[in-house]
């Protein structure tokens, strides 16, 4: 590129970062607004005013088998909400997010929300914004590091634009994405929450998501009702997340070539669904304010919230594009409203109306859910505009957010991530041993025997080698491993002019290059000595090894180093 | 890197940035072009789903209607008519909660609304809050009103809150709304005779008798008009007049059970008056008899009944007192002496209103008695 500038616009990496972050929550903002309106110009096309039954069936399962296609052949990281392939890629992948992903979610989750299934936009339009955000940032040759940092600047700005709420978005970026409320990004993530809120509202108006009567704390006893709907949702969101884990691992243990049609099963399980309660189609919010209204009774809430987290596991866990959000405000509103009429009836105190259960049941679930307790609060004071619940919100929300850890310890994110054998540092464990990749620890130094080599040749290659283990494949594709031991025994009997295939082992363990140490140290434990790194998303491609001495030698090289006790190579 | 490939490499920053917020501003134009479009849709979504939602309120399908009416307004919020049809249908399908909520929005944007104030009067009214119902009444009433007929709507939020104030026994205030509803009243026999009725309701048959005879001026054969001329007469005590206007009233096809009951009343009345005009000495006693033992048998019936001591015993002691009262009905008393007939009356005044006082309502012929014996004791 050959322009010649005046001086004064020659910028450091500073400031095109922070242009770059304002511009990035513009761009965020509107693929945002995008997503919304593409959802419900979908709905619109495929179900028009009134559905006929057989629509309700049809549209689904047939989207879905579409999307099946889409997101197996081109997006598969589309799957799912958004949010804990964000974090996965911010905490593993070092902020890199193909740009294709933003579209493939774009795409997937517009034909997926739109077509009826039980999922939110939020988590979606989250993951579109941060790969969004990670492709401008590479396209501008930023350093990993500030690429990387763009990812929770980019999800802030999507989040904010989203939901309407930029100070919760801000603090779901630091509190869920980033995982430390002290982080430095806490700037440039406002910046962009900002800007992404100013633009949306320039587009969609300032109205609130929610339209909410000023509800009021009523009476001080009334902490107890409260102190029970916190159980309450507390019990709920365990049932979703346990439940979402359950259906969706048996879907993934169905055979891998069901594995395009399963979305599809889903849509018709939802279509099924649909034509009994149309209230769970799509986002829902139409339902969630009737709740905050009042406007729902028991019974229809109790149906409505079954019905929901039975939809809802079934589109995410059959490998549909969509988030987690929307429908845990929804259950949080039907669980609280129901929670809310009870009290109504029972209570010795006097109460609010069940309204205002509804509007804290939603904070309730969402810590529950998502585990990010102190950004549901702001959340519902945001969406609601009323201030007068957040004691009993924070003291709900507490209480459900103690049950879901206390019985799910790995939270619902970071649980899914795990399904799909992506590991992420705990929290406060990055500057201790536990945050070291199997990158970090691997070696390229390794010898590969091809698989047609003879025994009594393999013998010869591996004379001056001290190894008891070995990798067998050729041109850097892994075939399988095979020990000292097998090669010595057939080189000196009768198979000797045998290939070494014959007797390897075919499907070793392995890791991808960013599984913690701890995942590598367990694999390496399952294998003879030898453990196969190999690249995420290319079939059995050798990135390295790991084997006990490549691990001692990786610490004893960082002491050397550094003269510290073990940290992660994250800080050097 | 030397200068010259660093400040190259800065040079293509600034270019790309530039590029990038031409890009943003060209999108932002884009969705906002797109979000117009969606706009429309959305519109034209909510205008089908309101027609539809009205002709199921004709169709009496109340519920289908709110369903409807909900799904106009997701689709155009701002849209305060949708708004209000909406709670309107909520009102009507006893959803109070949320139509009071509903229409509390509504009125936030427009507190003079005078139909938005109308609906949160009748919530207010429908859960006996009277205190928030009148205050929403009197908003409504001297509100901002549009569309066609609008005295006429006005007048009829007031009539409603009339009856709102009647019920509640509030009739100073009922008697000064509906004073100020009659200086407004069109000259129709109709309105005249809904204040007429209004009027005796609040215990004003003066006035409830002036309302009718306008009424009957405007419309003489008015049946409406001539039984409530007949019940103000009746209140008013003048019991001939009241005969007149009820028989008229069924003369003219009002087959009101409460009229037949009122003419049939008034005729009992008329026989068995021991003061009544026309009569000689031995039909006055006869009458005076006939109804001291009328009295005295309702006496007797009464205090077979659960009554409380103090009832009972305040019965026994006017008992005894009325035995000894009944010797100076003698044809001669009554001949030498006419107060002897109204001593009587009062007699039976008192009976009567002790028997009703502890065992509710009396048969016809008591009630008659009651009203002969205070129209002549000059107690009405």
């Amino acid at each position: 590129m050959n322009i010649s500038l005046p001086r004064w616009l020659h910028l450091s990496e500073d400031r095109i970062f922070l242009a770059l972050t304002v511009l990035i929550g513009v761009i965020s903002a509107l693929s945002a607004v995008l997503f919304t309106l593409a959802i419900k110009r979908t709905t619109f096309l495929l179900f028009g005013i009134s559905p006929s039954i057989l629509r309700l069936i049809l549209v689904p399962t047939l989207v879905s088998l579409c999307t099946g296609f889409l997101i197996k052949r081109f997006f598969p990281e589309a799957a799912g909400s958004g949010v804990p392939q964000t974090e996965a890629a911010f905490h593993v992948q070092q902020g890199y997010i193909p740009a294709r992903v933003a579209f493939g979610k774009f795409l997937t989750g517009a034909l997926c929300i739109g077509s009826g299934h039980s999922m939110g936009r939020e988590g979606p339009s989250v993951q579109i914004g941060a790969g969004l955000g990670s492709a401008i940032g590479r396209w501008f040759r930023l350093s990993p590091r500030r690429v990387q940092s763009l990812v929770p600047v980019a999800a802030a700005a999507a989040l904010s634009a989203a939901f309407n709420t930029p100070i919760a978005a801000v603090l779901f970026a630091l509190e869920e994405v980033i995982g430390d409320m002290n982080a430095s990004l806490i700037g440039s993530t406002v910046v962009a929450s900002v800007t992404a809120v100013i633009v949306e509202r320039s587009i969609l108006g300032n109205s609130p998501i929610f339209h909410v009567p000023q509800y009021h704390f009523v009476h001080p006893a009334e902490l107890i009702a409260y102190t029970a709907l916190g159980l309450v949702g507390g019990v709920v969101s365990l049932g979703f997340s346990k439940g979402l884990l359950k259906i969706r691992s048996l879907f993934r243990a169905l055979p891998a070539n069901t594995k395009i049609f399963q979305p599809a099963m889903g849509g018709l399980i939802i279509g099924v669904v649909l034509i009994f309660f149309p209230q769970v189609m799509g986002v829902g919010y139409e339902y969630v304010d009737q709740a905050l209204n009042g406007g729902l009774l028991l019974r229809t809430m109790i149906v409505l919230c079954l019905a929901k987290l039975g939809a809802t596991i079934v589109s995410y866990a059959s490998g549909n594009a969509g988030g987690i959000f929307a429908p845990s405000l929804y259950l949080g509103a039907m669980t609280g409203g129901a929670v809310g009429v009870l009290v109504q009836h029972f209570a010795f105190f006097p109460t609010s109306d069940p309204g205002a259960y509804a509007m804290v049941g939603m904070g309730t679930l969402f810590a529950g859910i998502i585990r990010a307790p102190m950004t549901s609060v702001l959340m519902i004071f945001e969406l609601t505009d009323n201030y007068q619940v957040l004691v009993p919100l924070m003291v709900a929300n507490m209480i459900s957010f103690w049950i879901s850890r206390h019985f799910q310890p790995k939270p619902l994110y970071h649980a899914l991530l795990e399904q799909d054998d992506v590991y992420l540092p705990e929290v406060g464990g990055r500057m201790a041993l536990s945050a070291w990749r199997a990158r970090d620890i691997m070696t390229r130094d390794y010898t590969s025997i091809p698989p047609d080599t003879s025994f009594e040749k393999a013998l010869a290659m591996i004379a001056n080698t001290q190894a008891k283990c070995f990798l067998v494949g050729t041109d850097g594709v892994l075939s399988g491993l095979i020990t000292r031991a097998v090669i010595e025994r057939a080189a000196r009997s009768n198979t000797a002019s045998m290939p070494v295939a014959s007797s390897m082992i075919k499907n070793p363990a392995y890791v991808y290059p960013d599984h913690v140490i701890g995942v590598a140290v367990e694999r390496l434990g399952k294998n003879p000595g030898l453990l196969p790194v190999l690249t995420r998303g290319e079939q059995r491609h050798l990135e390295g090894v790991i084997t006990q001495q490549s691990l001692i030698q990786s610490i004893e090289k960082n002491q050397e180093a550094t003269g510290e006790e073990v940290i992660s190579p994250a800080t050097k | 890197m030397t200068e010259p490939q660093t400040s190259r490499a800065l040079d293509r920053d600034v270019f790309w940035l530039l590029v990038l917020a031409a890009i943003a501003i060209g999108l932002f134009f884009l969705t906002r072009n797109i979000a117009a479009k969606d706009r429309q849709l959305e519109i034209h979504t909510a205008a089908t789903w309101y027609a539809k939602g009205e002709q199921q309120v004709d169709s009496g399908l109340t519920e289908k209607a709110i369903d409807s009416f909900r799904k106009a307004v997701a689709n155009d919020r701002e849209n305060q008519k949708y708004a209000f049809a909406l709670a309107r249908a909520l009102a009507a399908g006893n959803h109070d909660l949320e139509a009071a909520q509903t229409v509390l929005r509504l009125r936030e944007a427009d507190p003079e609304d005078a139909q938005i104030n109308l609906v949160l009067a009748g919530l207010a009214s429908k859960r006996a809050d009277l205190t928030e119902a009148i205050h929403y009444y009197e908003n409504a009433i001297y509100g901002r009103w549009t569309g066609n007929q609008v005295d006429k709507r006005r007048r009829r939020a007031r009539i409603e809150l009339i009856q709102l104030l009647l019920s509640h026994q509030q009739f100073d205030r009922a008697l000064s709304e509906l004073l100020t509803l009659d200086g407004d009243l069109p000259d129709s026999a109709e309105s005249h005779v809904q204040a007429g009725q209004l009027f005796l309701q609040a215990n004003d048959p003066q006035h409830a008798l002036k309302d009718f005879e306008i009424a009957l001026k405007l419309d003489s054969h008015d049946p409406a008009a001539l039984a409530g001329a007949g019940d103000a007469y009746f209140e008013l005590g003048n019991y001939s007049k009241a005969r007149h206007y009820l028989e008229t009233a069924v003369g003219q096809g009002n087959e009101s059970g409460d009229v037949q009951e009122k003419l049939s009343l008034v005729k009992l009345i008329f026989s068995l008056d021991p003061l009544g005009p026309k009569l000689s000495a031995r039909e006055r006693q006869q009458r005076l008899k006939a109804g001291y033992q009328q009295a005295m048998q309702h006496l007797q019936t009464c205090m077979g009944q659960r009554l409380t001591n103090e009832q009972t015993t305040n019965l026994q002691n006017l008992a005894t007192e009325a035995v000894s009262t009944q010797p100076q009905f003698q044809l001669r008393n009554i001949e030498r002496d006419p107060d002897v007939v109204r001593s009587g009356l009062e007699t039976i005044y008192r009976i009567e209103t002790a028997t009703n006082a502890a065992c509710g309502k009396a048969p016809e012929s008591d009630q008659a008695l009651l009203l002969i014996a205070s129209r002549h004791d000059g107690r009405q």
